[in-house]
């Protein structure tokens, strides 16, 4: 079972990084400098942590589909919480990140309703669901990026590989 | 020679003997069917196994998927957490091996304390979307239901008369919202309402209180002032109890009545009662 979770996954989460490493040149030379406000390293700071905690709460999903464990379950649904309490700082910062809070919760239910689809071997629809997820997430980063060019000017995260963080 | 044809005589006994051994094995039970029972089955498997050598093979799927598992025959018993219906009872035979009650649940960060069927009906309709209209508490209300085909829906709707969107028959006190989340299991229900500050669901007692001793962020709403415990559901005072059932085809009692007779015995009923669910037998 592990490889018929792992395969579709590795294959999507392999085509998500192709699309932006062959856009990241891009996206970065289509914004020129004069263009954008800065963040403050806080900022910055609140978003990229945001990415790791969405990520964070898909891997322990998916940890406790594999495992059978529910420790990974309580794992998510904490990391989880972390999100929305990430979220509520995003939005008193950002207006522009009010709508981010719905986005991320039909993502966390859509993520959460595979754990059944796997445990009753209900695989097809299984495999279905995560590759909806795949889109689901690119949402989440997506909605991100946007707020984040909405701000500066600039929606491309990794441009902060610059900053001293 | 005389020996040689005794030793041969030997070998195609002995090989005869190990294929009387063989086609002896007793063949796997296939359970399928509730999930809320699935854990207990789960976890009786192995010892079954070991004790008689016999293999268990536990699916879930839901009430209605165990009914239809056993009543269609793709295996002998079926799982179903709620009291068969009349008619199931005309062609299914069944044993009670637990008890469990429906209980609601919010986020463990919701400073709601206690709830009651008013206000679930409410909840459930859409009516209330801010937590803020029961509490000081401004968050935004995440309904968290459960699909078609699950006797923890069924027991919802009989004690709220607040229907799923699907069922043919109208509730009378309307329907379910269509903004709440659908689940399938209740492993589901309680990661999502714990996962997102202002969920509200329902799910087994059992379920609940096994999660949250193992750190799950949830809170188990009291009802209406009843207490939660053995007697009073066992004496049916708490008002939405239900039975964790085995269901199986009359013809077909030989084959799984020593399967039945072990989740009745000590060790059935000690993993009823370790994965939080009431025993039937008493201690």
């Amino acid at each position: 079972m592990k490889s018929k979770i792992i395969v579709p996954l590795c294959l999507a989460a392999g085509a998500l990084m192709a699309v932006l490493v062959m856009h990241y040149p891009q996206i970065k030379e289509q914004v020129s400098p004069s263009e954008t406000e800065e963040l403050t390293q806080a900022e910055v700071g609140l978003f990229l942590q945001f990415e790791r905690e969405v990520k964070a709460v898909r891997q322990a999903v998916q940890n406790g589909i594999m495992a059978e464990d529910v420790e990974y379950l309580v794992q998510a649904s904490s990391k989880s919480l972390e999100v929305f309490d990430l979220l509520d700082e995003l939005t008193r910062a950002f207006p522009e990140a009010q709508g981010l809070e719905k986005t991320y919760q039909d993502f966390y239910a859509q993520l959460v309703s595979i754990i059944s689809l796997f445990m009753e071997k209900r695989l097809e629809r299984g495999r279905a669901r995560l590759m909806e997820l795949e889109e689901s997430h690119s949402f989440i980063d997506g909605k991100m990026r946007a707020i984040v060019d909405s701000v500066t000017g600039d929606g491309c995260l990794p441009c902060f590989e610059d900053l001293d963080l | 020679m005389k020996n040689l044809c005794c030793a041969f005589m030997m070998t195609l006994l002995m090989l005869g003997m190990s294929e009387v051994t063989h086609s002896e094995e007793p063949k796997a039970l296939h359970i399928a069917g509730a999930t809320t029972i699935q854990p207990v089955l789960e976890s009786l498997a192995g010892d079954y196994e070991r004790k008689t050598g016999q293999k268990v093979h536990v699916q879930g799927g839901g009430s209605s998927t165990g009914i239809e598992h056993t009543a269609q025959e793709h295996g002998l018993l079926g799982a179903v957490s709620r009291a068969l219906k009349q008619e199931e009872k005309k062609h299914l035979e069944y044993t009670t091996i637990g008890l469990d009650a429906l209980v609601f649940i919010v986020n463990e960060r919701n400073p709601l304390q206690e709830i009651d069927r008013d206000t679930v009906i409410r909840l459930f309709t859409g009516e209330i979307t801010s937590w803020n209209q029961l509490s000081d508490w401004d968050r935004p209300v995440v309904l968290v239901s459960k699909e078609m085909g699950r006797s923890t829906l069924d027991l919802f709707e009989e004690y709220t008369g607040v229907h799923h969107p699907d069922n043919p028959v109208k509730g009378e006190n309307g329907q379910i919202s269509a903004e709440a989340y659908e689940i399938a299991s209740n492993l589901d229900g309680a990661t999502l309402a714990a996962g997102l500050p202002g969920a509200v669901s329902y799910l087994s007692l059992g379920t609940s209180q096994y999660l949250q001793n193992r750190g799950m962020p949830i809170k188990i709403l009291s009802l209406e002032d009843y207490p939660m415990d053995r007697q009073s559901i066992v004496s049916g005072q708490y008002p939405i109890k239900r039975e964790l059932n085995l269901v199986y085809r009359p013809e077909n009692k030989e084959m799984v009545k020593d399967f039945l007779e072990f989740c009745l015995g000590p060790e059935g009923q000690d993993a009823v009662r370790q994965l939080g669910y009431i025993p039937v037998q008493k201690k």
